[in-house]
């Protein structure tokens, strides 16, 4: 039975680190992965009305974050079960739980360092996490250690990792 | 035909062709409901006429009452009421009245008939009564196909040619006024030139397609204007790379030649001499290669090539050359499945790419550890190099893909500026992509970018 792993991400390459820190501590174990950004729902009723979060995920994730996704992909071809992102857009630890219920989330990882830069109308799910009861881990890495510009592909290649 | 007209002449085509269906539409359904119903009313009267003349227990007066005081009186409403006791009465009808035969024959066979002549409608009916057989018709000027008709008709046409004005001056003046962004930006192109490229367009704010277009112009003449100096320095760079050896080939022989000379001090000029020129046939022979992998785009084979193996023969090569190397080569997001490293390229060019950035990497960062990372996506592998050398200055970054340049802080470092042209040229052959960011005295990333083979 594969692992369902919660991924906390802002859509950034870099926040890849910590699935990519996830996998290494997952090891050998088959898992699922479930990666979240959050966000809340659009407030004027025309976007709510075309609400679609599919779309919205799509409309959200950069070339460069899919690119890396599919270079992680390749490098956990064995162990990744399934792959998929995910929006949140609650505003309670049991809007987290009912979320983490239904996708039937085993452990969620979050960075611990790292500090989310999410988009426009994104936010920080960490507190509502933390306080839901689901099993969790920081994972510790330095964001940008030689990086010269942000959000590019090779945030992901060079890593000063304290390993959790 | 300028594109403004075509756009104008279309515009006001397909309206007035629009408007035309309407307003015709709008005629010809009035008139066929005028006639319809004007009918109507005819028959209606030529009804009651028949009641109150031939029915003997009319109460004529009573409807002469009503007639007169709730029917509207027709123009020149004339009544006709023949007897007809046999089918060749119809004949001496036919030609006692203003009415054609054809019509007449028509009300007795099938018990009514309209019929107009002009703006003349008859209605008849055959009535029964008593056991005699009557014809009876009614006629009257249709007043309103007349007037009303013929008013309507005048006002579609008359609206319709004003509309018409209108929808043409109007489409000819947004057309014309649609394309004048267009047309100035046409008009500061023309004036820009290889002598003042510095020119650029004025930005237009509000109109979001024409800024993109601008954007994109200057973005284009940037390109260009770096080109073009390149293009300016190459020349010197290549007389002042080739005039160095040259100048001290020229200078050892002078020295050698002003006096009688031992043995041993021509030999040793003879070795400079020949040093110079071998370090001139380099840069000939690095030159050549430019130039081929430049021109002979079709000419190189294609073979799978696994990229991660190409790197681990580069180390191999410098670390021949250069033990002191701290190359690492990162293999921790290396794929699991070997398809998605192997890309279509040439063996020996791409190893000659890799080498050069390698060698590079090396040499400017003073054997600095030097980090190679590899990963691949789905469609392409990602061959990332990073150094912690001296870096390359912000204003000489946009140079360095050009022949001969050489950046501002490498006067310490042998080279003639022809490697990384030429790994560039390589990489674009390959259909990569050769990326470079640096940051002075923090080092510098070299990422190359190659589509994957399509291994079915």
């Amino acid at each position: 039975m594969a692992k369902r792993m919660l991924i906390v991400t802002d859509l950034r390459v870099e926040s890849l680190n910590t699935l990519r820190l996830a996998l290494e501590h997952a090891g050998e174990e088959q898992v699922e992965i479930v990666l979240m950004y959050a966000e809340t729902s659009p407030d004027s009723i025309t976007e709510m009305l075309f609400h679609n979060p599919e779309y919205r995920i799509k409309e959200l994730v950069k070339p460069e974050f899919q690119e890396a996704l599919a270079i992680l992909k390749n490098r956990y071809e064995n162990v990744i079960r399934s792959l998929r992102i995910r929006l949140f857009s609650g505003f309670t630890t049991n809007a987290f739980r009912n979320f983490a219920e239904g996708l039937r989330i085993e452990v969620v990882y979050l960075p611990r360092t790292y500090q989310l830069q999410p988009g426009e109308r994104g936010f920080d799910p960490t507190p509502y996490i933390k306080k839901s009861g689901l099993p969790y881990h920081e994972l510790d890495y330095t964001p940008g250690a030689n990086s010269v510009k942000d959000n590019v592909l090779d945030s992901l290649f060079k890593l000063d990792t304290v390993r959790a | 035909m300028k594109t403004q007209h075509r756009i104008a002449l279309l515009l006001s085509l397909t309206s007035v062709f629009i408007f035309l269906v309407f307003g015709g539409s709008i005629y010809f359904f009035l008139d066929t409901y005028s006639f319809t119903d004007f009918y109507k009313r005819l028959r209606a009267r030529a009804t009651i006429a028949a009641e109150y003349h031939l029915d003997k227990d009319a109460d004529t007066q009573t409807y002469l009452n009503i007639r007169s005081k709730h029917l509207e009186h027709l123009t020149n409403e004339t009544e006709y009421i023949y007897e007809i006791a046999r089918e060749s009465d119809l004949d001496s009808v036919a030609r006692s009245a203003p009415l054609p035969l054809a019509f007449v024959k028509h009300i007795y066979r099938d018990g009514e008939a309209r019929y107009h002549n002009g703006d003349v409608f008859y209605s008849g009916i055959k009535y029964l009564s008593q056991g005699k057989t009557y014809v009876v018709v009614v006629s009257a000027q249709n007043y309103y196909a007349s007037n009303h008709l013929i008013f309507i008709r005048n006002l579609i046409v008359i609206g319709l040619l004003t509309v018409l004005a209108v929808i043409f001056y109007l489409s000819f003046y947004f057309s014309k006024h649609i394309f004048d962004p267009i047309k100035r930006i046409t008009e500061k192109v023309r004036q820009i030139s290889s002598e003042n490229i510095h020119l650029r367009l004025q930005n237009e704010g509000n109109d979001y397609e024409i800024s993109q277009l601008t954007a994109i112009f200057n973005g284009l003449l940037d390109r260009l204007e770096t080109a073009f100096e390149a293009q300016r320095n190459f020349i010197s760079n290549a007389s002042h790379e080739f005039g160095t050896p040259l100048t001290s080939i020229m200078g050892e022989a002078e020295v050698m030649l002003m006096k009688e000379r031992h043995p041993e001090e021509y030999q040793q000029a003879l070795r400079k001499i020949l040093e110079q020129a071998e370090r001139l046939n380099q840069i000939t022979q690095t030159l050549l290669g430019l130039a081929r992998t430049g021109y002979q785009d079709k000419s190189i084979k294609l073979e799978i090539v696994r990229t991660d193996e190409l790197i681990f023969q580069a180390k191999e090569t410098i670390d021949k050359l250069n033990p002191k190397n701290q190359i690492q080569i990162d293999i921790s997001l290396l794929p699991q499945n070997p398809k998605k490293l192997k890309v279509m390229g040439d063996k020996q060019l791409l190893l000659l790419a890799f080498s050069n950035i390698l060698t590079n990497a090396c040499k400017y960062s003073q054997n600095q550890p030097v980090e190679v990372s590899i990963a691949s996506s789905d469609d392409h592998v990602y061959i990332v190099v990073t150094d912690k050398g001296i870096g390359i200055p912000e204003a000489d970054l946009p140079y360095i893909f050009e022949p001969f340049f050489r950046a501002s802080n490498t006067l310490k470092f042998e080279g003639y500026g022809i490697g990384l042209p030429l790994t560039k040229t390589i990489i674009n052959m390959h259909q990569g992509q050769l990326q470079v960011e640096s940051v002075v005295n923090t080092g510098t990333i070299v990422k190359v970018r190659i589509p994957l083979a399509q291994i079915v």
